[in-house]
């Protein structure tokens, strides 16, 4: 009997693990072969319309003045624009810096300080953006360093009036560092060019990652504005919007570089926080999608679920190989072909974002050169990552912890570049509380 | 019992094992290929960033006498500068000809062929015959009148330049002042003007922009000072016209369409009827068909195919997923971004004098009379019909 249910149960990981597998496939021949769509970024001159950039920060001394310098010298329409940092409780120069760029620049840059309330990029954002009236709201994480068109171009989807967000793509710049920061640029390379590319060339679910891209105000006052409950606000926004009839759109054309963890432990709290998030947009979502909205095709309902899946394939992945294990032990000759569809699924879908054949595709895509020959690598890489996200998983499902995290602090990544010149105030005397009424 | 035997299969085993390894390895030890990647802030959208370079080249590499030449012709003015031909190399080693007169001098440095080996940088007015092939960059410092069939590698005019029928670019063209491309001309990459850019039939194109690009009648061929024709025209342009916003739409909307927030979304197909007007924003899932004379206060989506009538007012940006045709005289005032290929009616406008816009499409089909004020982008080719 039990035997019998652990076939079963194996079975079940086996279907889970092939659809996964046919996804990944799919994307990949999609980008290789298929039509590709970037129908907003040859909009480069247009009415352009009011925007404000929202930054949110928390002790980014190291990082936020490449970040709006790199916004000064954007070309759009200065009149039309409006960079608001919000600094949520900085205890380092944070907030000094951003009082020199706002005394420089009053019309431009607008700070908002948070002395109270939640922390945190969600509830960050939700304080800032309910103050603001323009039409789009972009966000940047205060380590990023868009180029001067990219404003224009993220901007540029919004004339369609069915998108609701839109996501650019993002790039490390500290590659460089350590095998970890040059295993994370393939993997990046994979998620954004193959992943997210596929689903926009194939009209499904690109997902708005919570930088470098931004959200229509009017679509975000119709879903009731940013969840201040969540850890993966991005995720959550992608559904909810979804679910309530607008687009997300991604462009690849549309890069803007970032800082990628350099060491293991700052990684695996990344992957383990996007975890927590993504699977709490998972409990929230599944069935409202499942329940198949009228204005949703059948294949972006199948996407949209596999997607707010796509953290629980690692845990799922493990059970598969525990029980092949347990049922050999247990006297259970199951058939090769089972096995060998196991052993294929596992590793097309070692890789929470891309697998290994989407990294290589994406490589190609992007003209790298000898990048690609690190792929042996990214096996430990994505096992580091299994084991991550397999944990968090757990510890949420089986411990109950699918809420709101109760610690009240920020969850960021540590960042890695040096206090740059040029925004005084860098590096002065430390800013002891960030507060400002 | 010896382990030579085992050890020496134990090593042999790991060396197979590890030798895949050995290019994952030299790259990790020797990085070949660690940069980030090259894709932030490239030229995106820049139309005139080769022009630009162009200029940033010569003025890092043309000698100072060439420049002392050169203004010296500008400030003579064209009449009191005798035609000459000055020959020599730029810094880089790469030959150029530099004409204070007109175009008969480039004789002088051209093959039997035609064809001019050299950089020209013409320094006053110019009015060349036709049939050249110049095989490197050209810079016109003054007005310039290209004859028929000339071939140019890539052009930069601080005037107006007007191209003769049938001349090809190869790679870019930017004006400071108008440019005009005569009839059956071919702009391989880039096509740019500060004023007005005019297009004469069967000029085809890739991506081009300027403050008003106006699809033109073809001249009269009056003869020019050399005898050969221009093959363009560009007259008194008609802006289009100023209408009061929509208040309240008349059209009536199908069962199952939503309106909300001044969107208004309706799945299916969809066909406003002649004269009907909808307020605010539409999104229709289906195909779009939009009769003579209606109008719309907003911007439109369309999933399908959309199909706009003539004298249509779309006061907003028009997005298609499919192909799109426009009627005659319509008046889209946004942006028009197509997935397939779009053919705009002759005498529509797409954006106005103040409200700049692009269209962007497989294939872009310019009827007489369009007017674009912004740039066009066709993926896969543009023509003027």
């Amino acid at each position: 009997m039990i035997v019998t249910i652990l076939i079963a149960l194996l079975w079940v990981v086996v279907a889970i693990l092939v659809v996964y597998t046919v996804r990944h496939y799919v994307f990949t021949f999609s980008r290789l072969f298929g039509r590709h769509r970037q129908p907003y970024v040859d909009i480069t001159v247009a009415e352009w319309p009011p925007v404000t950039v929202f930054i949110p920060c928390h002790n980014e001394q190291q990082v936020i003045t490449g970040s709006i310098e790199a916004l000064l010298a954007a070309d759009y329409p200065r009149d039309r624009l409006t960079i608001i940092p919000i600094d949520d409780r900085s205890t380092d120069a944070t907030g000094a810096i951003l009082r020199d760029y706002a005394a420089r620049y009053p019309a431009l840059i607008k700070p908002v300080w948070r002395t109270g309330g939640m922390p945190g990029k969600a509830a960050a954002l939700a304080e800032a953006s309910a103050r603001v009236g323009s039409e789009v709201h972009l966000v940047f994480d205060a380590d990023y360093i868009p180029g001067p068109k990219l404003l224009k171009q993220l901007v540029a989807p919004f004339f369609d009036p069915e998108v609701g967000a839109v996501m650019g793509r993002v790039v490390p710049q500290n590659v460089s560092r350590s095998l970890l920061t040059r295993l994370l640029d393939l993997e990046r390379a994979g998620g954004y060019q193959v992943d997210q590319q596929a689903r926009m060339n194939m009209g499904l679910v690109p997902q708005y990652g919570g930088t470098v891209g931004g959200v229509r105000r009017e679509a975000l006052s119709s879903v009731g504005g940013w969840r201040t409950d969540t850890l993966a606000e991005d995720t959550d926004m992608t559904f909810r919007l979804l679910l309530r009839g607008w687009e997300v759109v991604y462009q690849n054309r549309s890069e803007c570089y970032e800082e990628v963890p350099e060491n293991w432990p700052t990684r695996i709290r990344q992957i383990r926080r996007w975890t927590h998030g993504h699977n709490q947009a998972l409990t929230r979502y599944v069935n409202k999608l499942l329940a198949h909205p009228g204005h949703l095709s059948w294949l972006q309902v199948l996407d949209g679920t596999l997607l707010l899946g796509v953290f629980a394939v690692g845990p799922i992945l493990l059970l598969g190989w525990m029980l092949a294990l347990v049922l050999y032990y247990l006297g259970y000759q199951p058939s090769s072909s089972i096995f060998m569809v196991l052993i294929v699924s596992a590793f097309s879908t070692l890789g929470n974002f891309a697998a290994f054949f989407e990294v290589a595709t994406a490589t190609r895509l992007d003209g790298s050169r000898n990048r690609v020959r690190l792929l042996p690598f990214l096996f430990f890489g994505f096992l580091v990552s299994l084991m991550a996200v397999s944990q968090e998983t757990i510890k949420q499902f089986v411990g109950g912890g699918l809420g709101w995290r109760s610690a009240k602090r920020w969850d960021k990544t540590e960042r890695y570049r040096q206090p740059q010149s040029g925004g005084a105030g860098t590096g002065a005397a430390t800013h002891a509380d960030g507060g400002e009424a | 019992m010896s382990v030579t035997p085992f050890l020496l299969l134990l090593a042999a085993t790991a060396a197979w094992v590890l030798l895949p390894l050995i290019p994952a390895l030299r790259e990790l030890l020797r990085p070949t290929d660690a940069e980030p990647l090259n894709a932030v802030g490239h030229d995106a959208g820049d139309l005139t960033v080769f022009a630009d370079g162009f200029r940033d080249y010569l003025a890092r590499h043309l000698p100072a006498d060439a420049i002392a030449a050169g203004a010296a012709t500008r400030e003579g003015g064209s009449t009191a500068v005798a035609a000459s031909t000055r020959v020599g190399t730029l810094g880089d080693g790469s030959p150029y000809v530099q004409l204070t007169g007109d175009g008969a001098s480039l004789r002088d440095v051209a093959h039997a062929d035609g064809s001019v080996p050299r950089i020209v940088i013409a320094d006053g007015p110019l009015t060349l015959r036709g049939g050249e092939t110049f095989l490197l960059e050209f810079l016109a410092r003054g007005p310039m009148h290209g004859g028929r069939d000339a071939v140019y590698r890539a052009l930069l005019g601080e005037g107006d330049v007007s191209l003769g029928e049938g001349s090809e670019v190869l790679r870019w063209v930017h004006a400071a002042g108008d440019l005009s491309l005569g009839a059956g001309s071919i702009v391989h990459g880039r096509a740019s003007a500060l004023g007005r850019m005019l297009l004469a039939p069967n000029v085809t194109f890739s991506r081009i922009r300027a403050a008003r690009i106006a699809t033109v009648a073809p001249a009269t061929d009056a003869p020019a000072a050399d005898g050969t024709t221009d093959g363009t025209v560009g007259g008194s342009l008609e802006d289009p016209p100023i209408l009061p916003p929509v208040i309240s739409g008349t059209a009536k909307l199908p069962a199952g369409a939503t309106r909300e927030r001044g969107y208004t979304r309706i799945a299916g197909d969809y066909t406003l009827p002649a004269g009907g007007t909808v307020s605010g924003a539409l999104v229709v899932s289906g195909a779009l068909v939009v009769g003579d004379g209606a109008r719309i206060g907003g911007s439109v989506k369309v999933h399908g195919d959309c199909v706009i009538g003539d004298d249509v007012v779309v006061d907003g940006t028009v997005v298609c997923r499919r192909g799109a045709t426009l009627g005659q005289r319509c008046h889209v005032r946004g942006s028009l971004a197509v997935e397939r290929d779009v053919a705009i009616g002759a005498g529509s406008w797409i954006g106005g004098p103040t409200t700049p816009a692009s269209v962007a499409a497989d294939t872009v089909l310019l009827r007489q009379g369009v007017q674009v004020f912004g740039a066009i982008s066709a993926r896969h080719g543009g023509r003027v019909g």
